[in-house]
C-alpha cells in the first residue's frame, strides 16, 4: 500500500465530457467544429482556425508512440510501487499535432522492446472514484 | 531585419554568491550578495545602478524570499540592496536569458544605463522539486489523501509524469532512438563537465572527479536520464551588471561586448518531446546568426544552458556548429573539452557546477571574454588561450536567448 494515492484529475467545466468518457470507457477528443482539428486538451480558441465552437468527438484511438520514458524514480505520489513505469506520449493517428500523455499499459518484460513510432491503442485504468484512459501496445 | 544588438551594450561586471547545498543562509540574502559583488566588481555603486532586472517574476508586493520559493523578487531586492531610484525594470520573461535579453534592449535604445540583473537558486531543505514521496526516501507511515489535480495538470499528474526528468526525458529517447545515439556517447558530455568542475573551486563537484564508468553506472531516474545527466539543485546567486558600449571602455574591467544577439519563441505544434526541444534552439540560432557575419567556427567556446546534458546536442544542431542528428558524434574526441575544438561550459556547466538556471553560463562566458576565468589569476586552469568569441545560449523549454559575446567591437 502506498502512502500517498495517485492523483486524481478534477474536471471542469471545459473537460467534463473527457472524463466522464473515460467513466464509460469511452475516448473522447475535443474537436474543431470549423476545421476539425483534435486537441488533447480542451481549448476555447482553436490555433488553426481561431474557431471558438468545439465538439466531444470519438477518435479511433489509435496512435503512435511519439516517445515515452521509462520512469526508475519519482516524486509523483502513489507511484512508488509502480517502480518502473512507463509514462508515453501517444500521436493519434488523427492528428499529428495531437499528443495524449498516459501511462503504456505493458508488462516489464516487454520494456526492452519499446521503441519510438511502434502502433499503440486505447485503454483504459479503473482506479475507484476515477477512470483515466491508457494506452497499450497495438 | 533582426534586432541590431552589435556593439551597443556590454557586460562589465559579474558577482556570486556562496554555492551550496541547503545553506543556512537565505535565498534573499545570497542575492544581495552576488548583485553587491557584481556591482564593486564593475567599479560601481549602488547609486549608479537605475535599471534592474531578473527572473522569475515577483511574488507581489511586499514578498520576500520564501523558504522553498527559488527567487528574489525586484521588489525584495529594491528593499535588500536599498536601491533609491529605479528608471527601467523587467520582470524576465522566460529565464534569465529573456531576463538578460530584455537588458541589453532596453541599454541599447537608452532606457537606461546600469542594468543589475540576477538570479538566486533556493532548495527546500524539505527535499527537491516534487510536491509528493520520492523513491529515495522512506515511505511515510500515514497515508496522505490523494492530490486532486484540474486544467493542464490533470493530464499529467494521474500518470505520475510531473517532474522536470520525466518531462524531458521522452525528447532526450527520442532523439536517441531516432540518429542512434547512446548513453555512452553522452559519457563524453558527463565526463567533460566535470574535468571542468574539477578546475572550478565554485562548483559542488570541484573536489569530486568523474570516470566514463560513474557515469555508466549511475542510477536511471527517467530513462533515458540518468542521475549525472541531471543538473545538480543548489542554493546560491550570481549577477550581471551591464552597460553601453561607451560607458562600458572607462570602468573597472575590461568589457565583454554583445556582438550578435537571438531570441526565440513557441510554436504552438511542437509541444512534447524532441521537436521542442529542437524549435527553442533553431529558433535562437536562426535569430543569432542573422544578427552577425560571425559564423559557428568563429567561436572559441560556447556556453549552452544544461538543465540535462541532451540539451546540449539541440543547441549544438540548432546553432549550427553540426548537422542535424549528428551532435552525439560531434562531442567525441576531446573536442568540447578545454583545449579543443569548441570547449562548452567551461565552469562545468549545471551538471557539475550547479544549477543556476543559465546565470552561471552568462557569469563564465564574460569571465572568459575578460580573461579572469580562472579563481587564481594565472593558474592556467580553465581559463582559454584564445577567448575573442564566446557563444552564450541559455533557456531551453520553448523560448530562450543566445547571444555572442566578444573581447572587441565585430
Amino acid at each position: 500500500m502506498t502512502a500517498t494515492a495517485k492523483a486524481i484529475p478534477v474536471p471542469t467545466e471545459l473537460d467534463r465530457p473527457y472524463w466522464e468518457g473515460a467513466s464509460k470507457h469511452q475516448f473522447v477528443l475535443q474537436r474543431c467544429v470549423q476545421c476539425g482539428l483534435f486537441s488533447s486538451q480542451p481549448r476555447i480558441i482553436c490555433p488553426k482556425c481561431h474557431g471558438s465552437e468545439f465538439e466531444w468527438a470519438k477518435p479511433s484511438g489509435r496512435g503512435v508512440i511519439h516517445s515515452y520514458t521509462i520512469v526508475n524514480q519519482t516524486t509523483s505520489p502513489g507511484f512508488n510501487d509502480e517502480l518502473p513505469y512507463v509514462v508515453v506520449h501517444v500521436q493519434i493517428e488523427e492528428e499529428p499535432t495531437c499528443y495524449v500523455t498516459a501511462n503504456l499499459l505493458v508488462e516489464r518484460s516487454e520494456y526492452d522492446k519499446l521503441d519510438i513510432d511502434l502502433p499503440v491503442i486505447v485503454d483504459f485504468e479503473d482506479r475507484g472514484e476515477v477512470t483515466v484512459p491508457q494506452f497499450r501496445l497495438a | 531585419m533582426p534586432f541590431d544588438a552589435k556593439n551597443k551594450v556590454a557586460i562589465v561586471g559579474v558577482g556570486q554568491s556562496a554555492f551550496g547545498r541547503k545553506l543556512d543562509r537565505p535565498t534573499g540574502a545570497l542575492a544581495v550578495d552576488a548583485a553587491l559583488a557584481a556591482i564593486d566588481d564593475a567599479g560601481l555603486t549602488l547609486k549608479d545602478i537605475d535599471g534592474i532586472s531578473t527572473f522569475p517574476e515577483s511574488t507581489g508586493p511586499g514578498v520576500g524570499p520564501q523558504v522553498g520559493l527559488s527567487s528574489a523578487p525586484l521588489n525584495w531586492m529594491v528593499q535588500g540592496l536599498g536601491i533609491e531610484q529605479v528608471d527601467w525594470w523587467a520582470n524576465g520573461g522566460g529565464n534569465i536569458s529573456t531576463a538578460i535579453g530584455y537588458a541589453i534592449q532596453a541599454l541599447a535604445t537608452h532606457s537606461c544605463n546600469y542594468v543589475l540583473v540576477w538570479r538566486a537558486m533556493y532548495q527546500p531543505r524539505s527535499g527537491a522539486f516534487g510536491s509528493g514521496t520520492s523513491s529515495q526516501k522512506p515511505a511515510d507511515s500515514a497515508p496522505k489523501p490523494a492530490p486532486r489535480v484540474s486544467g493542464a495538470g490533470a493530464y499529467v499528474a494521474p500518470y505520475g509524469g510531473g517532474d522536470g526528468p520525466t518531462f524531458f526525458a521522452p525528447s532526450y529517447m527520442r532523439y536517441m532512438k531516432k540518429y542512434g545515439a547512446k548513453r555512452e556517447h553522452m559519457a563524453a558530455y558527463a565526463v567533460t563537465m566535470r574535468a571542468n568542475a574539477n578546475k572550478n573551486p565554485k562548483a559542488m563537484f570541484y573536489d569530486k572527479p568523474m570516470t566514463f564508468d560513474d557515469y555508466m553506472n549511475a542510477r536511471m531516474i527517467s530513462d533515458p536520464l540518468c542521475l549525472f545527466d541531471c543538473d545538480m539543485p543548489i542554493d546560491g546567486a550570481g549577477a550581471l551588471i551591464l552597460t553601453r558600449a561607451e560607458l562600458a571602455k572607462d570602468l573597472k574591467q575590461k568589457p565583454a561586448y554583445v556582438t550578435a544577439f537571438g531570441s526565440g519563441g513557441w510554436d504552438w505544434r511542437v509541444r512534447p518531446p524532441e521537436e521542442y526541444m529542437h524549435a527553442t534552439a533553431d529558433n535562437v540560432g536562426r535569430t543569432l546568426w542573422a544578427s552577425t557575419d560571425m559564423k559557428p567556427t568563429d567561436m572559441d567556446a560556447a556556453m549552452f544552458y544544461d538543465g540535462f546534458s541532451p540539451d546540449i546536442y539541440w543547441w549544438l544542431e540548432g546553432l549550427n556548429f553540426c548537422e542535424r542528428g549528428t551532435a552525439y558524434e560531434w562531442i567525441q574526441d576531446g573536442r568540447i573539452a578545454i583545449g579543443g575544438e569548441l570547449p562548452i561550459n567551461t565552469f562545468g556547466g549545471q551538471v557539475s557546477e550547479g544549477r543556476l538556471h543559465g546565470m552561471g553560463h552568462w557569469v563564465e562566458a564574460t569571465r572568459q571574454i575578460q580573461g579572469r576565468a580562472d579563481d587564481k589569476p594565472g593558474d592556467g586552469a580553465r581559463q582559454l588561450a584564445k577567448a575573442e568569441n564566446i557563444l552564450v545560449a541559455t533557456g531551453m523549454t520553448g523560448h530562450g536567448c543566445g547571444a555572442i559575446l566578444s573581447s572587441d567591437f565585430r
